[in-house]
């Protein structure tokens, strides 16, 4: 159990490490994530001006959902794809494959690493600068910042695990930069971080409640906004955890099938 | 005798490859109905290694000697055939299989590109959950003998092809292998690395490392191993030892005389008949003459001092490597 624990500490580390040994990239997404948190922010701000409500959302509580759908996505957007997919097409998936790791555990662990440093030196600074430039609602019970930070944890998951799937979905391509925009394309629309859920057409809404990607961002917007409380706010935990559950037992079977056809080039 | 560390009982790999049709009009078609076939990689491919034993697998480019290894390490799983790594099915229980397994690839880095060389090393060990003490020991004596210590706080992207080959060799050594395998370790270094990656290897084949070794530096095989087996398109066409592959690959030794004055068609006649081999002369007079197995140079040395006057004599050892290259040679033609 020790054992486990140093081995898994070591790879949240490397996560860590790996993301820090680039400081230049760390302050150039800073500085983008931070572009489109103003851009979007005042967007949204000129839709709800004048206005006493959008949807059910009040101009101030609409902002804070922006404000925070994005930074919360900036710590669930997830590297394991491109990783993965790097990895398949150099072959330097064959000395990955030969530690003895699971490697889609090994994986997921680096982007733990990853998440943390993101929340650190992108979320929170950028949680800061919405708070200067947008009026902000902020939680009014403090169990409040517990549940939003679950579910960002939540969020890590179910990201890295739709990652992995893509990853291995870019096996038979010769790169995986396609899919991986697709992705993104359909994280940015789907999942609250640029277009508050609760705006979309009623159809949209609900088919987005349904698909994992809300896990990303409005999940904890809307526990933050404290919309959903208690019970509810529980069962929106537990509808995240579900995710990355089932989410897992595809990755799984995808990892499985995926060795069987793996050729591991090159040598 | 004890079991093999690594064993292939008729080992058979195939790939499915596409073959892509000439031209833009061969594009298209290819998309629309691509056109596949099975190469086989290796065919009934029987191996052991044992422990201590260094184990040299040799063959031209593309004999199967990587997807071999692969099919040792769990990399790949066999179309056919059994394989053994301590008595386990390296596909099936990969992770196990490489917690006793070091494996160096010349071409491919371990560690970690952004990491320094000795964080790489934390955390293979912490991977591979070498205890912290032993762990220590074990890099201490591997940085004395490699002379890693300058190297251990440099990004592994800085070090160049001669130091990550040192890191690497080390990297695949920290978690105390059972079974080394090295598939073109030494590919591009120069002889000083070389020499000491060798020192390292022969020396833990001695405390009992099984080894296997595959390579294109014929000095690697000289140096190191106990045994070799020369694979060509997919099948193992020799096994023995390095003396051994030396005999079957018809290496004779020549004897080379300088004459003073070039001796006339009748005395050449008159030697063959006498060493009842193959005797040349060259353009400079030089008389070069086969030894034929089994017969002492000093025996056709006289024979040819009796009848030419010599100014110079050597003996020619063949090279395994000039062997080998008219082996491949004859070999991609067909006739061997
Ligand atoms: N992933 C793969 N897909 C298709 N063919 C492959 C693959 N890997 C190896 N081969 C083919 O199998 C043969 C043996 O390759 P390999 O084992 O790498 O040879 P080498 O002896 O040079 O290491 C070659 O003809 C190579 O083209
Ligand atoms: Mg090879």
């Amino acid at each position: 159990m020790n054992g486990a624990l140093r081995t898994w500490g070591s790879v949240v580390r490397l996560g860590v490490l790996h993301h820090f040994a680039w400081r230049l990239d760390v302050v150039i997404a800073l500085l983008s994530a931070t572009m489109v948190l103003v851009l979007n922010g005042s967007v949204w701000e000129a839709v709800a001006d004048g206005q006493s409500r959008l949807g059910t959302l009040t101009p101030v509580e609409l902002s804070t959902y922006v404000v925070i759908a994005w930074c919360a996505s900036r710590v669930t957007a997830t590297r394991v794809d491109e990783n993965l997919g790097q990895r398949h097409a150099s072959g330097q998936l064959a000395t990955d494959l030969l530690k003895p790791l699971d490697l889609p555990s090994y994986l997921l662990a680096r982007d733990v690493g990853r998440a943390a440093v993101a929340a650190v030196v992108t979320a929170l600074p950028l949680l800061a600068l919405g708070a200067w430039w947008f009026p902000l609602a902020w939680p009014r019970q403090p169990v409040t910042w517990a549940l939003v930070a679950g579910s960002v944890a939540l969020g890590v998951a179910v990201g890295g695990q739709i990652g992995l799937l893509v990853g291995m979905a870019s096996f038979r391509l010769r790169r995986v930069t396609g899919l991986v925009s697709l992705k993104e394309v359909a994280t940015a629309l789907l999942s609250g971080a640029l277009v508050p859920v609760t705006l979309m057409p009623d159809a949209a809404a609900h088919a987005v409640m349904v698909l994992p990607f809300a896990a990303l961002a409005h999940v904890p917007a809307w526990l933050f906004l404290e919309r959903a409380t208690g019970a509810e706010a529980l069962g929106l935990l537990v509808a995240q955890a579900a995710w990355a559950a089932i989410l897992a037992v595809v990755v799984r079977l995808s990892w499985w099938r995926a060795l069987r056809h793996l050729t591991v080039e090159g040598g | 005798m004890r079991d093999p560390v690594a064993w292939t009982r008729g080992l058979h790999r195939t790939f499915a490859v596409t073959e892509r049709r000439a031209g833009l009009s061969g594009a298209l078609v290819d998309l629309i109905a691509p056109r596949r076939r099975t190469h086989a990689a290796v065919v009934d491919l029987d191996l052991d290694v044992f422990a201590g034993e260094i184990v040299g697998l040799l063959g031209p480019n593309g004999a199967g000697k990587s997807t071999t290894v692969k099919c040792l390490t769990g990399l790949l799983q066999p179309t056919a055939g059994e394989v053994r790594v301590l008595g386990l099915d390296p596909w099936a229980r990969r992770t196990e299989v490489v917690r006793r397994v070091g494996v160096m690839f010349g071409q491919r880095s371990q560690l970690w590109w952004d990491l320094a060389v000795r964080e790489a090393y934390d955390l293979l060990a912490a991977i591979h959950r070498v205890p912290r003490a032993t762990y220590r020991e074990r890099l201490d004596a591997l940085a004395t003998t490699l002379e890693l210590t300058p190297l251990l706080a440099k990004p592994v992207r800085e070090l160049s092809l001669g130091q990550r080959a040192r890191c690497e060799l080390a990297a695949s050594l920290l978690h105390d292998p059972a079974l080394l395998v090295l598939d073109e370790p030494t590919i591009g270094l120069d002889v000083g690395v070389k020499r000491r990656l060798r020192t390292l290897v022969r020396e833990r084949a001695r405390q009992g490392t099984a080894v296997l070794l595959t390579t294109h530096d014929l000095a690697d095989v000289d140096h190191l191993c106990d045994r070799v087996v020369l694979v060509d398109k997919a099948r193992v066409v020799f096994e023995g030892t390095v003396p051994e592959l030396r005999t079957q690959l018809g290496g004779q030794r020549r004897v080379r005389v300088r004459t003073a004055d070039r001796p006339g068609d009748d005395e050449l006649a008159a030697l063959t008949r006498r060493v009842r081999s193959p005797v040349r002369i060259d353009g400079d007079g030089v008389v070069e003459v086969v030894v034929p197995a089994g017969r002492p140079v000093a025996h056709v040395l006289r024979e040819v001092l009796s009848v030419v006057f010599a100014e110079d004599v050597s003996v020619v050892e063949p090279t395994l490597e000039g062997l080998l290259a008219d082996w491949y040679e004859r070999a991609a033609e067909g006739t061997a």
